[in-house]
């Protein structure tokens, strides 16, 4: 057999095992998204009945700690604090972690809120990097600000965990903002369901949407490509992709999730040598829960909406998509016994090797296409039609998809965007698959490759401030 | 032949891809669209709605007045949405207005009686879904129609959690103690609904607290009998301060910490022997709870009781009684006398609590 041979072998097998992959990926794609049909209707439905604005008051809302990790956030962080603060929630504290910022972060936030250092003892429930000082100002009850020494995102929570005074806490990111209404949509998921140890919402790009005050004014189409591919990718993701999850749902995005505090205590806290902690902390709490046979529910509320700044460009875009590969591999890593292990049931039997096989898999395997597939055209290993009518189909199935995923942003959020930028937008679902796709794809890829290298580096987005209307008739 | 069908195949496949793809992009047209009007017409007859309300009770005539009323009750019509935000916004003008006069009083009725929210709403109970029953049954304990009682009632054998979780809600909001002992005695066992959600309930109930109070503790279990007493701590319910009483004795601890607490909200010197007594239960806790009451005592002997509890062996029992100590006008003399005892920790706990409200308040002693 000569090497060619072997070439001509290995080039067949891999050309069937592509196809048979991308229809059983297809397939379940479709199902996620038929699920998340079902679901957004029920949800509809079930707003009906739901009043949450009746609990804006309740003593019975379990109180909330707002942990906010900040490296380097100057642009946005004191807007950030003041729209907090503004959240309609009976009881909650805001609890800022300066993660060893280079930038004006520290000063704008003591000179703007006149905070003065404190001492007092908090219990270390979880170890962290050295904390400098906490900051407190009477005139604003509920504002705490930690500065510490830089130790990453993950140790910024684990020192915000150990500061906070109530039994539930919210990560959120230092750039995001929340809708006024958002905690008390995930409150309400804790009161009502005792069992529940994490609510996360949705996160939307805010690139384009005019934000004021924590209150979406308007939606614009974003002037960037870039920026708009990413309003599709996030709708076809997080609708679609998290819905369908339901109780096996293995993120909570790290921009906005409620965790109820003693849980990730008795996990061990946020796990500090990975840059993927959002997913990190999910799959840990299943795997205690599971493990200390415990009754839980993770739950995915569309409605709690946080509005986060999308990169601005594929420079950002690459290390954004880079990050999130190595983070979701070190976390597949970690809990590798999960995989395929039923004592996880629904966690360890379809979710963890779903993004093994499709999420960490699916990256090489695509990437490999890309050059295998053409190289086996030329080599004549491949029928000309039949390659044409493979992508031909795959693209009109990835279009259904996105598509998809903006039919049901249609449902969750009534009126959000207007017809004429619904329809354009699904234009960027065609577009999306000549070029863009096959960037993320290849950024996460080099995620892979590069995986030692980046294990532990956050790498730096631009970020700007939020549109406010003023800004916009000003434009 | 094979070759053919393969073409054909493929064909197919193309136009049937093609098909879906078009009926989605329609669907995705049509479905935004409709968002489009929807928003466009709610926010109308939002508009509308308020404008006409608003022209309707500033009118200056009675005639002019009833042309107003007649001209908002044609605008509504049998529209589902017109009625419903009709009836959400005179519930909230009779909420909003407080010194009312007797015109403006006279209109609002006028108004009642021809939107008839209660009879909307009883419509919706009777025909809707289950989203909509729940619904319903909220808007109607809003509008306080007790006459409904009934046919809310049977929303509690729905198999449906929401809706009986509403209804237990509306229930309880029209006083219907019946209904609220009977949903908290079925909770006695089913933990679907939390601790939260029943306090939650049991706080919505406008009618007689001490009375529902009374029965649920002498028909539930220690769980129900805990929460209802939690539910109602603030109130301070003088005519059953016995139950509090008897509540000490028992020996199920949630029940005892909830008529500790209930019982320290009164600050009466009467209950201070009892929260000394509580002051040495084995379970912290307690203890805890007897410490709030005493600082609201405050009598001499119950401050020489939160000097003892400075020296407890739980660190949050300590440090309340110090603050409590502390926060008392500042009682010199039982700081000094901890400060110069032999308690380490009791004393720490003091400094503790003199440092925080230095710390806490800028540098200065309040």
């Amino acid at each position: 057999m000569t090497f060619l041979n072997i070439i001509r072998i290995f080039i067949r097998f891999f050309n069937y095992f592509c196809m048979a992959y991308t229809l059983i990926l297809s397939l379940i794609y479709l199902i996620q998204l038929f699920t998340a049909f079902k679901k957004v209707r029920k949800q509809e439905k079930r707003k009906i009945s739901e009043d949450y604005m009746r609990y804006a008051d309740s003593p019975n809302l379990l109180p909330i700690s707002l942990i906010v990790p900040a490296h380097n956030e100057q642009e946005n962080i004191v807007q950030n604090i003041k729209d907090l603060m503004k959240l309609d929630y009976p009881q909650f504290e805001v609890i800022v972690v300066n993660d060893g910022s280079t930038d004006e972060t520290q000063r704008r936030i003591l000179d703007e809120f006149k905070l003065y250092p404190i001492e007092g003892a908090v219990k270390i429930k979880i170890p962290t990097k050295e904390i400098h000082n906490v900051y407190y100002n009477t005139d604003y009850p509920n504002f705490y600000y930690i500065d510490k020494e830089n130790g990453g995102k993950s140790d910024s929570l684990n020192a915000g965990i150990n500061q906070a005074q109530y039994p539930l806490f919210a990560c959120l990111d230092a750039d995001s903002r929340i809708e006024r209404d958002a905690l008390l949509i995930l409150g309400e998921e804790f009161l009502k369901d005792t069992t529940t140890v994490v609510a996360g919402g949705f996160v939307r790009i805010a690139n384009g949407s005019v934000i004021e005050s924590g209150e979406w004014k308007r939606f614009d189409i974003p002037k960037r490509m870039v920026e708009r591919f990413q309003i599709v990718e996030y709708f076809r993701s997080f609708l679609s992709g998290r819905l369908s999850w339901g109780k096996a749902l293995l993120i909570v995005s790290g921009a906005f999730g409620v965790f109820n505090k003693q849980v990730v205590i008795d996990a061990g806290g946020y796990k500090t040598n990975t840059i993927g902690e959002d997913m990190e902390i999910v799959v840990r709490i299943h795997r205690f829960m599971r493990s200390h046979k415990r009754k839980y529910t993770v739950k995915f509320c569309p409605e709690a909406i946080c509005w986060t700044q999308g990169p601005m460009s594929f420079t950002d875009l690459r290390s954004q998509r880079r990050r999130w590969q190595i983070g979701l591999f070190d976390t597949l890593k970690s809990h590798f016994i999960m995989t395929f292990n039923p004592r996880f049931r629904s966690v360890g039997l379809f979710s963890i090797p779903y993004n093994w096989f499709f999420e960490f898999l699916g990256t090489i395997v695509e990437t490999l296409g890309y050059f295998i597939i053409p190289f086996s055209l030329i080599m004549g290993e491949l029928n000309m039609y039949f390659f044409i009518l493979y992508l031909f189909l795959s693209v009109m199935l990835g279009i259904m998809l996105s598509v998809g995923g903006i039919i049901l942003e249609q449902n969750t959020r009534k009126g959000c965007m207007s017809s004429n930028q619904a329809m354009k937008l699904s234009l960027y679902a065609i577009l999306e698959n000549f070029g863009y796709r096959q960037a993320i794809t290849l950024f996460r890829f080099g995620g892979i490759i590069k995986y030692r290298k980046y294990k532990r580096s956050w790498g730096n987005i631009k970020r700007r401030e939020f549109n406010t209307m003023a800004e916009r008739k000003s434009i | 032949m094979a070759e053919f069908s393969y073409e054909i195949l493929a064909a197919a496949l193309i136009v049937v891809f093609l098909v879906l793809l078009c009926a989605e992009y329609l669907w995705l047209y049509l479905l935004s669209k409709k968002n489009e009007e929807i928003l466009i017409q709610r926010r109308e007859i939002n508009a509308r709605i308020h404008s006409m309300m608003e022209a309707f009770l500033y009118s200056p005539t009675v005639l002019s007045r009833e042309n107003e009323l007649s001209s908002l009750i044609k605008y509504i019509g049998n529209d589902y949405v017109k009625k419903d935000e009709a009836s959400v916004q005179l519930f909230q003008i009779m909420h909003r207005v407080k010194d009312i006069s007797p015109q403006k009083l006279e209109a609002l009725d006028r108004l009642y009686e021809k939107l008839d929210p209660i009879g909307f709403y009883s419509q919706r109970l009777e025909k809707g879904n289950y989203y909509e029953k729940s619904y319903a049954s909220r808007r109607l304990a809003d509008f306080n129609a007790t006459e409904k009682i009934e046919s809310i009632r049977k929303l509690l054998d729905d198999k449906h959690p929401d809706v009986v979780y509403n209804a237990a809600m509306a229930l309880s909001e029209l006083s219907d103690i019946d209904s609220v002992a009977l949903f908290a005695k079925k909770c006695e066992s089913n933990r679907y609904y939390s601790h939260r959600v029943l306090l939650e309930m049991l706080q919505a109930y406008r009618g007689d607290r001490a009375e529902l109070l009374k029965r649920l503790y002498k028909d539930c279990n220690n769980y129900i009998k805990a929460t209802v007493i939690k539910a109602y701590t603030t109130d301070c319910l003088d005519t059953i301060t016995d139950i509090y009483i008897e509540g000490l004795m028992s020996k199920d601890t949630n029940l005892k910490i909830a008529c500790v607490k209930a019982l320290a909200q009164f600050g009466n010197p009467e209950y201070e022997q009892k929260m000394a007594i509580a002051l040495n239960d084995k379970n912290w806790i307690v203890r805890l709870a007897a410490v709030s009451g005493l600082e609201k005592i405050a009598t001499e002997t119950a401050l020489e009781s939160l000097v003892k509890a400075a020296q407890d062996e739980e660190w949050w029992v300590r440090s309340a009684a110090a603050k409590a100590i502390v926060n008392n006008d500042f009682q010199l003399l039982y700081v000094e006398r901890i400060l110069s005892g032999y308690d380490k920790y009791a004393a720490d706990s003091v400094k503790n609590a003199l440092y925080k409200q230095i710390n806490m308040n800028g540098g200065e002693l309040r």
